[in-house]
């Protein structure tokens, strides 16, 4: 039954698609690009940034982070708080070996397993994974683009569904982006078909090559009165970066 | 007296038929009694195996917290909170708690583990905890004042991390204002309780270190009651539940563990049933056993009966008569059933019972592990309600019988015309 009714949905948007396409909108990008851009997007080859996070909650009222960190390459990243001073130097480290948690009353790392990917960074709303980007649009999921309006603008939006056995808890992103430069400005995570969190991207500035938010802000949907919002404070891309820093001796030095 | 010498006589005549149903009361009392002494001890498992392991007897906790446990409702434990609970008539002994949820591992592998802070002192008076430890030892009497902190962790945490007594762990956890909070601890001891919740996921720390990796100090999530009387715990509960208010703390709530684990408390009440109808089956089944003897018996010696009464005896005395050899019938047969039936639940209740060849392999039901041996208890109750019940009912069984007896038309008795 369901499966028919989704074979003719296919065929009408087939049909319609031409159609569609034969009018006035500007050809959809390839969907590869698309996938590069948004994975890329804050890391290029290599970034330095410090941002500052703000978490607003319910029940624990707000609390400002500093962070600093590093990336190089689609495998190496590192986030390190700075402040306030009760959690200065906590890290997270991602490697191609995987994720770790740097603890710096004990000084030692802790594996973060792949399964915690989805949990929350820190206790904030971002997740391990909105960090630290361990899946991959490229790799994890299979997207569709197609033109949406956006506040009476024509934009680009990608419908992302996971492929199986990605790790990955959402049944659907959809990202919205900037027509000409495909910057993101809004991204919706859907879990059957539920709303289950916003990111809002605002503060596009231009980085290098890009135009990149500064701002972003994650929205959970079951609590509309808390939020996280992330501020580039600075970010450079292409800088020369040690290579050692991604090492978990590195990471103890670069943290304490 | 003589009564009962001719009851007993009589019974004496048919050796045969008194002997079988003597037997069959016999046999019912002894698995009455065991049956009891086993449901007693199956029940004070399931209790056990959730007050004293996990949580307590009555308990108390922000209100917030009893709705959705989270690490920021905790509530201030000071000395006037701590004295009005211990001064509580009935209560025995207090054990504060911090619980957290957090990240435990090293450098290969981690798991989400329950943090559980605890007064090594005061959680062994009302828990079994200690007696847990498998391997190692208990929390030591002071947190260590440098290094590493002291941590007993649950025997499935320490398979799936991969550790043992002397290893090294770290744990990060979101404390109460948000902020993350770490320590490094060292494996003292390995934890096996039986208790299923706290085997595979517990993680049991100084109460100092886990209020610090929670940002809570001077503050718990629970205090947990050992009480006198735990059959008696929401009388005690609501008593100091009107204590806490007086002091303004009504935002702890005390709640008795019958409030907490209602299902377990249902299942008592629901198995108390169970007993009692049990019971009722065997009575019934008894009865008609001794029905069968004492009719046939009086069915056969009605000229017999005719002739005692023709010579002067009483309708009084003869009821009596087939009354008490009921009576003794029962008690006889309740006698042998109970010295059994005590013995063997006697045995069971020292020795206990290994269940381990009934159930397949780890069972466990509502968190308690049923893989061990299961202790009968025996009270006076145990012996004393089953072999009364069945006395009662040989006696009662005796009635009609008896009653026919009396209305017996003595000439036509005499002349064999009934």
């Amino acid at each position: 039954m369901k499966s028919k009714s989704v074979w003719i949905a296919v065929m009408v948007m087939m049909a319609f698609g031409a159609s569609a396409h034969a009018e006035e909108k500007p050809d959809l990008p390839a969907v590869e690009e698309i996938e590069d851009h948004l994975d890329e997007l804050y890391r290029s080859e290599s970034s330095q940034a410090k941002m500052t996070m703000t978490i607003v909650t319910e029940r624990r009222g707000t609390r400002e982070l500093t962070l600093e960190a590093w990336t190089a390459g689609s495998d190496n990243a590192l986030f390190v708080i700075r402040a306030p001073s009760r959690e200065a130097g906590t890290a997270t480290l991602r490697t191609e070996e995987g994720l770790w948690n740097y603890a710096p009353r004990a000084d030692r790392l802790v594996r973060v397993p792949t399964g915690m990917l989805s949990d929350d960074w820190m206790g904030s709303h971002l997740t391990n994974d909105d960090l630290v980007r361990e899946t991959e649009f490229r790799q994890d999921y299979t997207t569709e683009l197609s033109w949406a309006d956006h506040q009476g603008e024509s934009v680009l939006k990608a419908t992302m569904i996971p492929r199986e056995g990605a790790p990955v808890v959402y049944s659907r992103v959809e990202y919205l982006m900037d027509a000409e430069e495909w910057t993101p400005m809004k991204a919706t995570f859907y879990d059957d078909d539920k709303k289950v969190r916003t990111l809002s991207f605002s503060d596009v500035r231009q980085v290098g090559q890009q135009q990149v938010p500064h701002r972003m802000v994650v929205s959970p949907e079951d609590r509309p009165s808390e939020s996280t919002t992330l501020e580039y404070q600075s970010l450079e891309f292409g800088v020369d970066i040690d290579d050692s820093i991604f090492t978990r001796r590195g990471l103890r030095r670069i943290a304490r | 007296m003589m009564v009962w010498q001719m009851a007993a006589r009589n019974l004496l005549r048919n050796r045969w038929r008194s002997g079988l149903s003597i037997a069959g009361i016999a046999v019912a009392t002894a698995i009455l009694i065991w049956n009891y002494g086993f449901f007693d001890g199956f029940f004070d498992l399931m209790v056990r195996g959730t007050t004293e392991v996990d949580i307590g007897h009555v308990q108390l906790q922000d209100e917030r917290y009893i709705d959705q446990p989270a690490t920021y409702d905790y509530f201030a434990w000071d000395e006037e909170l701590q004295d009005t609970v211990s001064s509580t008539a009935g209560v025995e002994a207090v054990a504060p708690r911090v619980r957290l949820f957090g990240l435990i591992g090293h450098e290969e592998r981690s798991s989400v583990a329950r943090i559980l802070g605890v007064d090594p002192k005061e959680e062994p008076r009302v828990t079994v905890m200690a007696e847990g430890v498998r391997q190692g030892r208990w929390l030591g009497e002071e947190a260590p004042k440098q290094g590493a902190a002291e941590v007993v962790i649950g025997r499935g945490l320490s398979q799936s991390l991969g550790v043992g007594v002397g290893d090294e762990l770290v744990v990060i956890a979101e404390g109460a204002d948000g902020s993350m909070g770490d320590g490094l601890l060292e494996v003292v001891g390995i934890l096996e309780t039986g208790n299923s919740r706290i085997d595979r996921r517990a993680a049991l720390l100084h109460l100092e270190e886990a209020q610090f990796i929670a940002a809570v100090e001077g503050a718990v999530h629970e205090a947990i009651l050992r009480v006198d009387n735990p059959g008696s715990a929401p009388v005690l509960a609501d008593e100091l539940q009107r204590r806490l208010d007086a002091i303004d703390r009504s935002q702890v709530r005390a709640r008795s563990w019958q409030e907490v684990e209602p299902g377990l408390y249902e299942l008592l009440i629901y198995g108390d049933q169970m007993n009692r109808v049990i019971f009722l089956i065997v009575f019934f089944v008894v009865a008609l056993g001794v029905l069968n003897t004492l009719r046939m018996s009086t069915v056969e010696r009605h000229r017999e009966f005719g002739v005692m009464r023709a010579v002067g005896m009483s309708k009084p005395r003869l009821f009596w008569l087939v009354s008490a050899e009921g009576a003794l019938l029962g008690f006889i047969g309740a006698a042998v059933g109970g010295v059994v039936g005590a013995a063997a639940t006697y045995f069971h209740a020292t020795a206990g019972l290994d269940l381990s060849p009934f159930v397949e392999g780890d069972a466990t039901w509502m968190g308690v592990s049923f893989a061990e041996r299961i202790y009968f208890i025996m009270t006076w109750k145990t012996v004393l309600y089953p072999v009364m019940g069945l006395v009662v009912v040989s006696t009662l069984c005796a009635v009609w019988p008896a009653v026919t007896a009396i209305r017996l038309n003595v000439q036509e008795a005499i002349s064999g015309r009934t």
